[in-house]
């Protein structure tokens, strides 16, 4: 018996020499938080767009074209929504809409390769495209990112599909096409749109699955609570352990609400579950309850949905195609989609609004560029709107996300969303056609009413 | 007043509770429908079910056939013909009795059979576009008889479904002589034919019966899933085997009243847990954490906690004495001119690929080269645990991820080394896994199997999520993310390095197994597996011998899991680890060869170098010396890989060592016989001389 | 002096039935005591109540004067009971001498785990002298490597009393070792065993159907019928007695 105390002793005395022994590696996550470009680059912009400098050395650079590799979710995805087809739709139209006025730098933007990550080897096909090196950037839309560090790594511009806010965070190279900053601050938008819709007592729901929507479940509830005097609307009920997928239906919760007298519900749940709700709901005769949808700014969805979401609130995460086309952006998308003969889905916006990202940064960097300046270039953007797509993001500082206990001070900046209701089984804008977007100050915390604005 | 209301609750509680219920009732009934008639624990009926499922859908709304005529061809037709298939392929050739089999195999068609369907029939999950029920307006119609909650008219024809065939079963097997014989078939294909019954025919009918009624379940249950997806069937079944085992499995009528019961458990949960909570601080956290849990947690209860469940369990044929004794395997001893060209053949071939990896290979050849070595890693515990001890565990992915996880928090929370973190990993997981066998080892393997699926389940619905796991500060910013580690003036940053760094663990882990393999404990498990009262009789403890077994697989897996997240610097928990992943490894080594190392690396390579090198036509691109000459059938859909391996388990009845070593068994009897040719010849033609 | 084996009282019930009525037996020290009785007497159930895969209701099993009634099978085991199987038990793909090892492992107690990684779990010298011993006295060293899907029915019985050997009981307990064996096999089993035990000395309680292996074997021997012991004394006095052939041969029955 002693001598195997002692062999345990030996293995144990043995580790503690490994742990003095080593460290981690310098590359490590979370230290590479700098966004900020070290010197903004300079010589970029619209009067030099088309001046051709000949470039030698950067991979998917040629004398006639700019070669970009696409990396989406196709087989095995259980949600079964369109993805990479409907992405690479939207990005190969912005490339038409480009080429067509002469493409950049004497150059051709174009989609060198599509690749299907399959969910789950996202890693390994992003290693593929950094080692095959002959595409200049990447655009991804993909369930599970796991590449997204290594592309970030290899310094290569990549564009995204902004749903992994985890996974693009503290990485200069990533361009979500939207940025989470804060995932558990308290916003006053969606007690607004409650009050809005004249609720009384609201409900915040989500599933437990993951800690993000457990997060989110709270941020609402905690923001129905604070912004309670303006709004007049009193969270009654919250739970934020749902059953994902929602096999067992939803039935106790929505009595419980019921019970409760709740009017209004904000969920964090996806467009699958929004249905299984909505269904509950109309059995238990709440027809009336408002949603409000994170998820399901999908028109073919309400369209089958047969109704259940009418006078629902919906957030889109860029300027609703419902919105009058100020700015170029809009209207180029819808005709470059009409030209394409594609529909208009929401990833194929997500690419369009990728692609412009893309186009965007070679263009601030200048004619003589390489992956490193365009990173730089755009990391410099302090309100970029994607001609007018997007509430305006600030890249200096976008990419490092904070939460409330470690508030980052950001002068100035405006927190915005655009909102769409679902009236007829069609989309309205919620602020208002011409000014799609509600935005509130970011440095009162105490503002409540909020601007309707238009960007682009 | 109060006690109305509370009256009231319930009753509504119940009913609504009766509607899922009544769909794990359906599932349960097929389960115990299928183990009643051929003692087979089939995991693949999710399987079967979504493919009835999903051709109903595609008939119905894709092709645009009327209900009547897509319920013909999905139930009546497609169902019973794959249930005949398997049976005639498969099954009907295995020996009663041979539980672990089935249930292996069965394993491997849960994989195999909803890829194969989507492959050949062009299904695709499109989001959002609920199938439609039986009848029309299944799903808008509502009853409301009670006043206190209304069932759609989708639910009512689920749930009297479930209820009349759940004792309409019953009636058959107990008064009709179909029935009877089904039941005696299972018992003992022998003694039923020597009283003048066809058993095959009774197999056959008994197969066509069980697998009509999961295409029937499949149909039924699909209005609940607004998006027809394979995972979801899958999960379904762990939750119907619960309700299942409330019937001991035996049961039709008692798995449907265990379904309904577990249905109605939940929504009383959910309806008071809640209210409770808010008076009682302290139930908040179970109310958190146990709600998702529900069904595993009843059924790991039930497998651990109630005796009688255990004992209806592994009967045996009462005639298999008159079996002939197993066939010796070819060549299981060698000559030690094949030890020695066996060694020298596997060294050149290394030293080869070694330098080919360090010279040549670009940093995505050289992830998927890592990866596979880090892959035989965690598949060395499923050597000790399935090769050496003949049990099978459903939850080694949730061993890897505890060493993910752990390595994760305290690099994140510490900044402790990675490679200490992921040694204290794998002994978090040997702990975990030791622990988890306590209760379980005494039951029979078929138990152990299923309650660590509830464990994985349990897992990844519950302790994922934990702040001190997955979760916390860090995780909610920028995911699990894990450094790579240094170590001197070493900088594993370098993935060349760094697959040294794999390689080394490996070996030291490949020599701890063999180590195990030729000592005391691998002696001792290969005695407990040939014969459990045998081993007993010379003084072996079963229990102490399996947690043993467990604890070293535990941490295997977990050391693996935490190389895993090193490699890959981010646990990505789902993509790696997922209940459904894990089950792939187990089929995939167990394909191979879950009794040797070298069936671990060859499960390793396959798992990460199959897709890349031989379904896109890599090897043949290099072999044909031209990208451009591959040919046009390439890539081939990565769901092959899920078929192939997924049927391959068949072999597992026959070669339970798996198709590496049956094949280097051959391979070295075939050069035994070569050599004593020559060997002839040469006396030939000296005794000519 | 105290006897290795007594058991007193032994009850058992099976769904009411009483399988063991107050079996009370006792078996010295390097004795050869036969138990006999017609199928369905109660034998392999007292078997398995002495080995402990079965728990009595009443009564006690003592091992050289312990009570070991509480002790699970392999503690039983590690206290000195050794025994074979009516139905063969051997540990398939491996061969004859892994069999004795593993037991000569085990009786040692100094396989840990720790041993196994450090390389040190592979079987010493001397252990393997220990086993090819028994293999000599049983006639099996020639078959030593052999695996054991190779062996004879026979030749596998002497295998399983390796085995049991191995562990040096004080008590071998054998279950039917004539079963499936012919006349000249049995013969041959039989001269074995009691070479064997001659010269270990250790004691034997044999269940056995075959009356003329019983006769040759045992010195004193113990008839059970439905449970309940209905004879005891030396061999053929027990088997000459009217009442045991009436239970055991059925009225009117002879031997054969």
């Amino acid at each position: 018996m002693s001598s195997s105390f002692r062999r345990i002793a030996v293995v144990v005395t043995a580790l503690a020499l490994a742990a003095t022994a080593c460290g981690n590696s310098s590359n490590e996550a979370g230290t590479t938080t700098s966004s900020t470009p070290a010197e903004a680059p300079s010589g970029g912009g619209e009067a030099t767009r088309n001046e051709f400098v000949p470039i030698s050395g950067v991979p998917g650079v040629t004398d006639d074209e700019i070669s970009y590799a696409v990396i989406g979710t196709k087989t095995g995805n259980p949600l079964g929504n369109c993805i990479l087809d409907c992405y690479v739709d939207g990005i190969e139209a912005y490339f038409a809409y480009r080429n067509s006025e002469g493409g950049i730098y004497g150059r051709d933007l174009v989609v060198g390769e599509v690749i299907d990550d399959e969910l789950a080897m996202n890693q390994q096909k992003s290693l593929e495209v950094i080692s095959s090196a002959d595409v200049f950037g990447v655009f991804q839309a993909t369930l599970l990112a796991t590449g997204w560090g290594d592309l970030d790594q290899a310094g290569i511009p990549t564009y995204t599909w902004g749903i992994h806010s985890t996974e693009a965070a503290n990485r200069p190279s990533i361009f979500p096409s939207l940025a989470v900053p804060c995932p558990d601050c308290v916003r006053p938008a969606v007690p607004y749109l409650a009050s809005t819709v004249g609720a009384t007592k609201a409900a915040s729901i989500g599933y437990g699955v993951s800690e993000n929507s457990k997060v989110c479940t709270k941020a609402v509830a905690d923001a129905f609570t604070k912004y309670q005097d303006q709004s007049g609307v009193e969270v009654v009920y919250t739970k934020d352990d749902l059953d994902y997928g929602l096999a067992n239906g939803i039935g106790p919760e929505v009595t419980a609400m019921k019970e409760a007298g709740v009017d209004f519900i904000s969920t964090c749940i996806d467009l699958n579950g929004m249905k299984t709700l909505a269904q509950e709901l109309s059995r238990q005769g709440m027809d009336d309850v408002v949603l409000f949808h994170p998820n399901s700014y999908d028109q073919g969805f309400i369209a089958e949905s047969d109704g259940l979401f009418e006078g629902d609130i919906v957030s889109v995460q860029y300027r609703p195609l419902e919105s009058t086309a100020t700015g170029s952006g809009l209207a180029e998308f819808n005709k470059w989609m009409a030209q394409q003969n594609s529909a208009p889905t929401e990833l194929a916006m997500v690419g369009w609004i990728n692609a412009a990202t893309a186009f965007d940064s070679l263009l601030a960097a200048g004619p003589d560029f390489d992956r490193a300046s365009v990173i730089a270039a755009m990391n410099a953007i302090t309100d970029y709107s994607a001609d007018g797509l997007l509430e305006p993001v600030d890249w200096t500082t976008a990419h490092t996300p904070y939460t409330v206990d470690q508030q980052l001070e950001r002068d100035g900046s405006e927190v915005c969303g655009a909102y769409v209701k679902i009236v007829g089984g069609k989309f309205e804008p919620v602020a208002g056609a011409d000014t799609p977007w509600y935005c509130w100050d970011g440095r009162d915390p105490a503002a409540f009413q909020p601007t309707p604005k238009n960007f682009g | 007043m109060l006690a109305v209301t509370f009256i009231e609750d319930v009753l509504r509680g119940v009913l609504q509770g009766l509607p899922p219920g009544a769909v794990y009732g359906l599932i349960a009934i097929g389960f115990v429908l299928a183990y009643k008639t051929s003692g087979v624990f089939n995991l693949a009926f999710g399987a079967q079910a979504y493919i009835s499922a999903g051709l109903y859908f595609q008939a119905r709304n894709e092709w645009g056939w009327s209900n009547l005529a897509a319920f013909v061809l999905a139930v009546v037709i497609v169902a019973p013909a794959i249930g005949l298939i398997l049976e005639r392929l498969i099954f009907r050739h295995l020996p009663p009795g041979s539980a672990l089999a089935k249930l292996v195999i069965a394993i491997g068609l849960s994989v195999a059979l909803p890829n194969l369907f989507e492959l050949v029939v062009g299904f695709e999950p499109v989001a959002g576009r609920t199938p439609e029920g039986l009848l029309n307006g299944g799903a808008t119609v509502f009853y409301d008889p009670t006043g206190l909650y209304a069932f759609s008219r989708d639910e009512l024809t689920a749930l009297t479904i479930a209820i009349v065939s759940g004792l309409a079963l019953a009636a058959l097997f107990r008064f009709t002589p179909i029935g009877l014989q089904m039941r005696a078939v299972v018992e003992s294909p022998r003694m039923t034919e020597l009283n003048g019954i066809r058993a095959d025919r009774v197999s056959a009918f008994s197969w066509a019966l069980s697998s009509a009624f999961a295409g029937l379940a499949g149909v039924l249950i699909a209005p609940r899933f607004n998006t027809l997806a394979a995972p979801d069937f899958f999960n379904l079944v762990v939750v119907a085997v619960a309700a299942a085992a409330i019937g001991k499995l035996v049961s039709i009528p008692r798995a449907v009243a265990g379904g309904l019961g577990l249905g109605v458990l939940i929504a009383l949960i959910d309806t008071f847990l809640p209210r409770l909570s808010e008076a009682q601080e302290w139930i908040e956290p179970i109310q958190d954490n146990v709600t998702p849990a529900v069904p595993f947690i009843v059924l790991f209860a039930l497998v651990t906690l109630w005796p009688a469940l255990r004992r209806s369990q592994e009967q045996s044929d009462p005639l298999a004495g008159v079996d002939p004794p197993p066939p010796v395997p070819a060549a299981s001893v060698r000559t030690p001119f094949l030890t020695i060209l066996t060694a020298v053949f596997g060294v050149c071939f290394f030293l080869v690929v070694g330098v080919v990896v360090v010279t040549r290979a670009d940093v995505s050849w050289l992830f998927l080269i890592t990866q596979a070595v880090i892959m035989s890693t965690i598949y060395l515990s499923v050597t000790v645990l399935t090769g050496f001890a003949g049990q099978i565990s459903l939850c080694q992915g949730a061993f890897a991820a505890i060493g993910g996880f752990t390595v994760f928090q305290l690099a994140d929370r510490f900044g402790a080394s990675v490679l200490v973190a992921a040694v204290v990993g794998g002994v978090i997981a040997a702990t975990v896994s030791a622990l988890l066998a306590l209760p379980l080892v005494r039951l029979g393997r078929v138990w152990v199997a299923i309650a660590t699926l509830a464990f994985a389940a349990f897992f990844d619905a519950v302790v994922v999520k934990l702040p001190f796991v997955g979760g916390g500060g860090t995780s909610l910013l920028q995911g699990t993310r894990v450094p790579r580690p240094v170590l001197g003036p070493l900088d594993f940053a370098n993935d060349r390095l760094f697959l040294g760094l794999a390689i080394v663990v490996f070996l030291a882990c490949a020599y701890t197994v063999t180590a195990i393999r030729s000592g005391t404990v691998g002696r001792t498990l290969a005695a407990l597996r040939g014969s459990e009262v045998a081993s007993e009789s010379i003084g072996i403890s079963p229990t102490r011998a399996r947690v043993t077994a467990f604890a070293v697989s535990g941490f295997l897996a977990g050391l693996g899991g935490a190389m895993l997240s090193i490699q890959q610097e981010n646990v990505n928990y789902a993509s790696n680890f997922a209940p459904f992943a894990a089950l792939f490894w187990l089929v995939l080594i167990v394909s191979l060869g879950a009794r040797t190392v070298e069936g671990a690396a060859y499960s390793g390579a396959s798992f990460s170098l199959m897709d890349p090198l031989i379904f896109k036509g890599a090897l043949l691109g290099w072999i044909l010396r031209s990208e451009e000459r591959i040919p046009g059938i390439f890539p081939i859909s990565p769901k092959w890989r899920f078929v192939l391996f997924g049927l391959t388990t068949i072999t597992f009845a026959k070669h339970p060592e798996g198709l590496v070593e049956d094949g280097k068994r051959k391979a070295h009897a075939r050069v035994e016989r070569w050599r004593a040719r020559v060997r002839e010849r040469r006396q030939d033609a000296e005794v000519t001389a | 002096m105290t006897a290795v084996l007594d058991t007193r009282g032994v009850t058992k019930t099976f769904a009411g039935v009483q399988a063991l009525s107050d079996v009370s037996l006792l078996v010295e020290p390097g004795e050869r005591v036969g138990l006999i009785g017609p199928n369905g007497a109660g034998k392999t159930t007292f078997f398995n109540c002495v080995l402990g895969v079965l728990r009595a209701e009443r009564g006690q099993v003592l091992l050289d004067g312990e009570d070991v009634s509480a002790l699970p099978v392999h503690e039983r085991a590690r206290r000195g009971i050794g025994r074979t199987f009516q139905r063969i038990e051997l540990f398939g793909e491996s061969t004859v001498r892994d069999h004795l090892l593993i037991a000569e492992r085990v009786r040692r107690g100094d396989g840990r785990l720790w041993r196994d990684l450090l390389g040190r779990g592979r079987p010493s010298a001397d252990e393997v002298a220990a086993c090819d011993r028994v293999l000599e006295q049983l006639g099996l060293a020639e078959l030593a490597e052999e695996p054991i899907e190779h062996l004879s029915l026979g030749q596998g019985r002497l295998v399983e009393v390796g085995r049991a050997l191995m562990t040096r009981p004080r008590l071998l307990l054998l279950d039917e070792p004539s079963s499936g064996l012919d006349r000249r096999e049995t013969a041959d089993l039989a001269a074995t065993l009691r070479a064997v035990q001659q010269a270990q000395g250790f004691a034997i309680l044999l269940v056995e159907h075959d009356v003329e292996l019983v006769a040759n074997f045992t010195s004193r021997s113990y008839v059970l019928d439905f449970g309940t012991l209905i004879a005891e004394g030396p061999t053929d006095e027990v088997l000459a007695s009217s009442l045991v052939r009436e239970a055991y041969l059925g009225p009117g029955g002879g031997p054969g």
